[in-house]
């Protein structure tokens, strides 16, 4: 069993807890979800369940954590690693070798565990989680929902009995996530592994939770089975139905960009064969499509990020082939999948400022753009702050900052809800609607049914390399059956 | 694909790391040891043999290209401070001698046979295998290093993303002169750092809770190796041995700024023949 007693603890250099005097009990079997906005507390409560808090992170901490009768404060999480395992959040930072075989190896060896029973562990759940497929391969060529499936084999060779989850969906698409929980339902049920899951997403997994910790600032404001903290979810609005206030429409505006008959191919390999798309002022169109099909390559032809083998693409009146994407930044604004990507500088003042001289805008402009812009994503407190300090959400909007800047014509962004939690995805919708109605155009690619169908005005999919017109309805729909199944 | 390791079938892939790492040193120990011409050279298509026997005789021969680039400074410097009497032609002021060339083309081989060793190490070895393998040296040293590996592509990638969210953001990396690019590329290097940085904070944390650094480890790997295969590691250490007592006795050596030429006689031929066949069961390999 774990656990917690009267636990606070506080980061060094802080002086605000983050977390308070929290008590909790987990046994081996249970299936525990742990849920709360962004800053609650969650990720440093399963810090401090390992050990991770206080050997790894510096800090003030009172109190005491048991891991089966082990004081995690005298035992460091590398002793701990044959009680409780844990599975983190990007799958790409926690694998460590580099083919799937001696990644599974890699914590049984950490163990001294004797080399026949190893080979047989890690068959054995190679096996489990049909991973015997690709023992061989290079692991940065196998995608994020296979990278993190090689993370829970991995560590569930090391036999742990409990097993802590920190956000492990939140980088995959949906079809990925539902994949994965099933995985984790079946370690749960077959091996009686106790299961911790922080997750934000709860249409994708409160089904399979048997009890419900709810965090609010540092603090478990309710913790129970998950039939009694229902209310409290719904009060809390971490559950509730899809609310939709704007109407669709089919682009009666100007016409700002067209696409077509677009074809691209990765070495001989066709992604995009005779794409077209046409964008006209004031739409936020929604792209969607499955994993692998060719949506982050369909937007970055748009600026010249990518050129089209053949077909054309025409922003503003403007070839995107006859001029650079520097150049058509002016026009056309693009945030990548990795808002860290963008912000670099010490505060945020001065990242606008980087985009600012980079366009050439006049320094007698400067002030009143960066008003703003800081005041339509709601970051006028964050002038001054270093940007990598912001929160998940804060940072996506201050990374869409960056490039609002410029005052584009037109937004591109990828996947801008990943890894975000609900409260930060309504404000990010919120954004973009109050953008729209300003006029802005915007064209993002998501596997979020959900802002979808909440945020679009217009829907299109991207299939076998072309694109067709789909609805904001059936996107309804999607989001609806996910929430009702907790997958895809 | 930014991995260096070739991942093919041949021979000199199934054979275990160990002797390829010894055979490796080997070539190193020779290419410092040996400055004759007609030693390295021979020894160079050798190792250069083995890269075509393990299918990596393109990827060797791009790397050589890059040091290709280092032996033209290599030269340069010599035939500009080098001094000499026999003056094959002059270059303005500059008496370009015999004894420079001869010492530049001899200082070139060593590079080469070097790298080309260094090659076979990258796209031979797998990064997994080299680290078990010398890890019983040093294993915390050699997770580092196969992590950096394992985390190049993703750097890479990173890197990739980041110029393209600065071109969105107006920075020019294709026009403009040599200076005006440099400056473009520095404003990469910021982002790159603190992602890296943050990346390495996350493995850190994963592999603590994995158990790393524990107490005393097992290896998945701990083959014993076959008869074949020690005798190759021996033959490949009395190489080192036959090399360093030919170094004493001044064979394999050339001291072309006084003045040495091409003079053989039959022991060297005897001595050379005897110092490949040494090395030879590389191309043996491991077994199907």
């Amino acid at each position: 069993m774990i656990t917690v007693e009267s636990l606070t603890f506080t980061y060094a250099g802080s002086n605000r807890p983050v977390l308070e005097d929290v008590s909790t009990q987990v046994e081996e079997g249970e299936f525990v979800l742990v849920v709360g906005k962004s800053g609650c507390g969650k990720s440093t409560l399963c810090r401090v369940l390992n050990g991770l808090i206080p050997h790894f992170y510096g800090g003030i901490l009172s109190g005491r954590v048991f891991v089966d009768g082990r004081d995690t404060r005298k035992t460091p999480p590398s002793r701990c690693a044959d009680l409780i395992g844990m599975v983190f959040q990007d799958p790409e930072n926690q694998l460590v070798m580099t083919n799937v075989e001696n990644e599974m190896a890699f914590g049984l060896e950490n163990l001294g565990v004797p080399v026949p029973e190893m080979k047989e562990r890690v068959l054995r759940y190679a096996d489990y989680f049909d991973l015997r497929r690709f023992f061989h391969r290079f692991i940065p060529e196998l995608s994020g929902g296979e990278k993190q499936k090689v993370a829970l084999g991995s560590v569930l060779a090391m036999n742990p009995k409990y097993l802590i989850l920190d956000e492990p969906t939140s980088q995959l698409d949906a079809e990925n996530a539902a994949l994965f929980l099933d995985f984790l339902t079946k370690v749960n049920t077959e091996l009686k592994i106790g299961v911790i899951l922080v997750e934000h997403r709860l249409e994708r997994c409160l089904r399979y939770a048997d009890r419900v910790i709810l965090m609010d600032n540092g603090r478990i404001i309710a913790d129970g089975p998950k039939i009694d903290i229902v209310p409290s979810l719904k009060e809390h609005g971490l559950i509730g139905g899809i609310s939709r206030t704007l109407s669709s429409t089919t682009g009666e505006g100007e016409l700002l960009l067209s696409a077509r008959n677009v074809h691209f191919s990765y070495d001989e390999v066709s992604v995009l064969d005779g794409a077209d798309l046409d964008l006209a002022e004031g739409e936020l169109v929604a792209i969607t499509g499955a994993n692998g099909s060719g949506k982050s390559t369909l937007i970055r032809q748009l600026n010249g990020l990518l050129r089209p083998q053949s077909g054309s693409v025409t922003v503003l009146g403007k070839d995107v082939q006859s001029v650079t994407t520097a150049a058509l930044s002016r026009e056309i604004g693009y945030l990548g999948q990795n808002p860290n990507d963008y912000l670099f500088e010490e505060t945020l003042q001065k990242e606008l400022e980087f985009t600012l001289l980079n366009l050439g805008v006049d320094e007698r402009e400067w002030n009143d753009r960066i008003e703003w812009t800081l005041s339509e994503l709601d970051l006028e407190g964050f002038r001054e702050t270093f940007p990598r300090d912001l929160s998940c959400g804060q940072r996506e909007r201050a990374a869409l900052a960056t490039v609002l800047v410029g005052r584009p014509k037109i937004l591109v962004l990828d996947e801008p809800t990943r890894g975000l939690d609900y409260w930060s995805k309504r404000k990010l919708g919120s954004v973009l609607e109050d953008l729209r109605r300003q006029g802005m155009t915007t064209l993002l690619v998501t596997h979020d049914y959900r802002f979808i169908a909440e945020n679009a005005t217009r829907v299109l999919r991207l299939e076998e390399g072309r694109l067709s017109e789909s609805s904001v309805d059936h996107m309804m729909f999607l989001a609806l059956e996910s929430a009702a199944t907790g997958g895809t | 694909m930014l991995f260096p390791y070739k991942n093919t079938s041949s021979r000199i892939h199934r054979l275990d790391a160990r002797p390829k790492i010894v055979f490796v040193l080997a070539v190193f120990i020779s290419s410092i040891l040996l400055s004759d011409i007609l030693y390295l050279s021979v020894l160079l298509a050798f190792v250069l043999m083995v890269a075509a026997v393990a299918h990596t005789l393109r990827s060797t021969w791009s790397l050589l290209r890059y040091a290709a680039f280092v032996a033209v400074f290599v030269v340069l410097f010599n035939v500009l401070l080098s001094s000499g009497d026999n003056v094959l032609f002059m270059l303005g002021p500059i008496a370009v001698t015999s004894e420079s060339i001869l010492f530049s083309i001899s200082m070139c081989l060593r590079l080469f046979l070097a790298v080309s060793a260094f090659a076979l190490l990258s796209f031979a070895i797998h990064p997994d295998e080299a680290l078990r393998t010398m890890s019983r040296v040093g294993y915390k040293t050699m997770t580092a290093l196969s992590l950096s590996t394992r985390m190049y592509p993703t750097i890479a990638a990173d890197s990739r993303n980041i110029m393209d969210s600065m071109r969105a953001r107006g920075v020019e990396f294709d026009s403009g002169g040599f200076f005006r690019k440099l400056r473009a590329r520095a404003n990469v290097v910021m982002p790159l750092l603190f992602n890296s940085l943050d990346r390495s904070i996350a493995i850190a944390e994963a592999m603590e809770t994995r158990g790393f650094g524990a107490g005393r480890r097992t290896n998945y790997s701990e083959s014993k190796l076959a008869r074949g295969q020690k005798w190759m590691i021996t033959f490949f250490i009395i190489s080192i041995v036959v090399g360093i007592v030919l170094f004493v006795f001044g064979y394999g050596n050339a001291d072309y700024l006084n003045g040495a030429g091409f003079e053989y006689d039959l022991g060297d031929a005897i001595v050379l023949f005897a110092y490949v066949v040494l090395l030879s069961p590389i191309l043996v390999g491991g077994p199907e």
